[in-house]
C-alpha cells in the first residue's frame, strides 16, 4: 500500500510523543521492515569491525553487501544475497510513498533478515572471522 | 524487430555529479540489433534483450558525457556479464522459483547498478509459514551456488510476494 507524510507524521507522534491516535497498519509494516534491515546491517557490520579490530569501523551499505556478495565464504555470499533483497525492501519502505507491497512481504522480509542474521549474529561472526577476502578499508 | 528501432531510455545521472534525469530516444541500427540477437547458439530471450540494450543505450550515453576513463569504470559491470551467463543463471532461478514456490511463481531480470536482478514473484501463503522462509532460503542458497566465481557480486535474487 502507498502511504502519505500525514501517516508518517501520526506515526512519529505515537511513538515519540505518546500521543493517542491512530496509526494505519501500513506505517508500523514498513518501519518494521526498514528496521529489521538495520539491525541486519549493524549485525555483520560489528562482525567486521572485530575482524579489523576497529571498533568504529565504517562501511556503506553498498560495501558491505559487495563485500559479502564477493566472499569466499558461501555462507556470506548467502548473506550477500539476502542482504542485497531487503536493502531493496527497505528503500521501498523509505523512499517510496507510492510502492504498494503487499503487507505479508515487509513480514517475509523482515523474518528472513532476523532468522538468518540478526538471531544468528554468533554464526555471521563466526563466518567473517574465517572469511580470507580482505575487507575494504574503514570509510564510507 | 523492426530495423533502426528506437528505445526510449531513461538516464539518471544524480550519481554523476551531471545535475538531470532525461528520457532519451536511442537508435538502434539493423546491425546492432542482428549483433545482439544473432551469432548466438540459443535464441535470446525479451528480458536478456533488453538487458544488453540498456547495456549498449548505457555506454553509448556515457561516452559522450564522461572521460574514456570514466566510462571504463562504469561499463566494466555491464560488459563483465555475458549473456549467455544471465540466460543460464536465469533458466536456474525458474527451474529454482517453480520447484519451492509452484508454477505461478514468474522470474523476471532488470540491471541495477551493474548488477543483474532476478526478481521472483509468487503467491504467499498469508498467514506465511517457516515453511515459506525455508523455501526462500534454498532457492537462495542454490543461486548463490550456480554463479561462476568469476561473476561473484554481478547477480542478485530478489524474491516478492505477490
Amino acid at each position: 500500500m502507498p502511504c502519505t507524510i500525514e501517516q508518517l507524521d501520526a506515526f512519529v507522534d505515537v511513538m515519540l510523543f505518546g500521543v493517542d491516535k491512530p496509526i494505519v497498519e501500513e506505517m508500523k509494516m514498513r518501519q518494521g521492515a526498514a528496521r529489521m534491515y538495520y539491525a541486519a546491517f549493524h549485525t555483520v557490520r560489528s562482525a567486521m569491525a572485530k575482524k579489523v579490530g576497529q571498533p568504529g569501523y565504517k562501511i556503506s551499505h553498498d560495501k558491505l553487501i559487495d563485500w559479502l556478495m564477493k566472499a569466499n565464504s558461501r555462507q556470506l555470499r548467502e548473506l550477500g544475497a539476502l542482504m542485497h533483497d531487503g536493502r531493496s525492501v527497505r528503500h521501498q519502505c523509505d523512499y517510496d510513498l507510492s510502492a504498494s507491497l503487499p503487507a505479508h512481504q515487509f513480514k517475509v522480509t523482515a523474518s528472513e533478515l532476523r532468522t538468518y542474521v540478526v538471531k544468528k549474529a554468533t554464526t555471521v561472526d563466526q563466518w567473517v572471522q574465517g572469511e580470507t577476502k580482505p575487507l575494504p578499508p574503514s570509510g564510507l | 524487430m523492426p530495423k533502426d528501432s528506437v528505445v526510449e531510455m531513461q538516464f539518471f545521472t544524480s550519481e554523476w555529479s551531471v545535475p538531470t534525469s532525461e528520457v532519451l530516444p536511442v537508435v538502434f541500427t539493423d546491425g546492432e540489433i542482428d549483433r545482439l540477437v544473432g551469432e548466438r547458439e540459443r535464441p535470446i530471450t525479451l528480458g536478456n534483450l533488453q538487458l544488453e540494450l540498456s547495456a549498449l543505450a548505457m555506454a553509448r550515453r556515457w561516452s559522450e558525457m564522461f572521460t574514456p576513463r570514466s566510462v571504463a569504470a562504469v561499463s566494466a559491470p555491464v560488459d563483465t556479464v555475458p549473456s549467455d551467463v544471465v540466460c543460464q543463471l536465469e533458466s536456474e532461478v525458474k527451474k529454482l522459483a517453480a520447484q519451492h514456490l509452484g508454477t505461478s511463481a514468474a522470474v523476471a531480470n532488470s540491471l541495477e547498478d551493474g548488477v543483474v536482478v532476478f526478481s521472483v514473484e509468487y503467491d504467499a501463503p498469508e498467514p506465511f509459514t517457516d515453511a515459506l522462509l525455508e523455501s526462500l532460503a534454498s532457492i537462495r542458497a542454490a543461486f548463490v551456488t550456480s554463479i561462476p566465481e568469476a561473476h561473484w557480486g554481478k547477480f542478485a535474487l530478489h524474491t516478492r510476494a505477490r
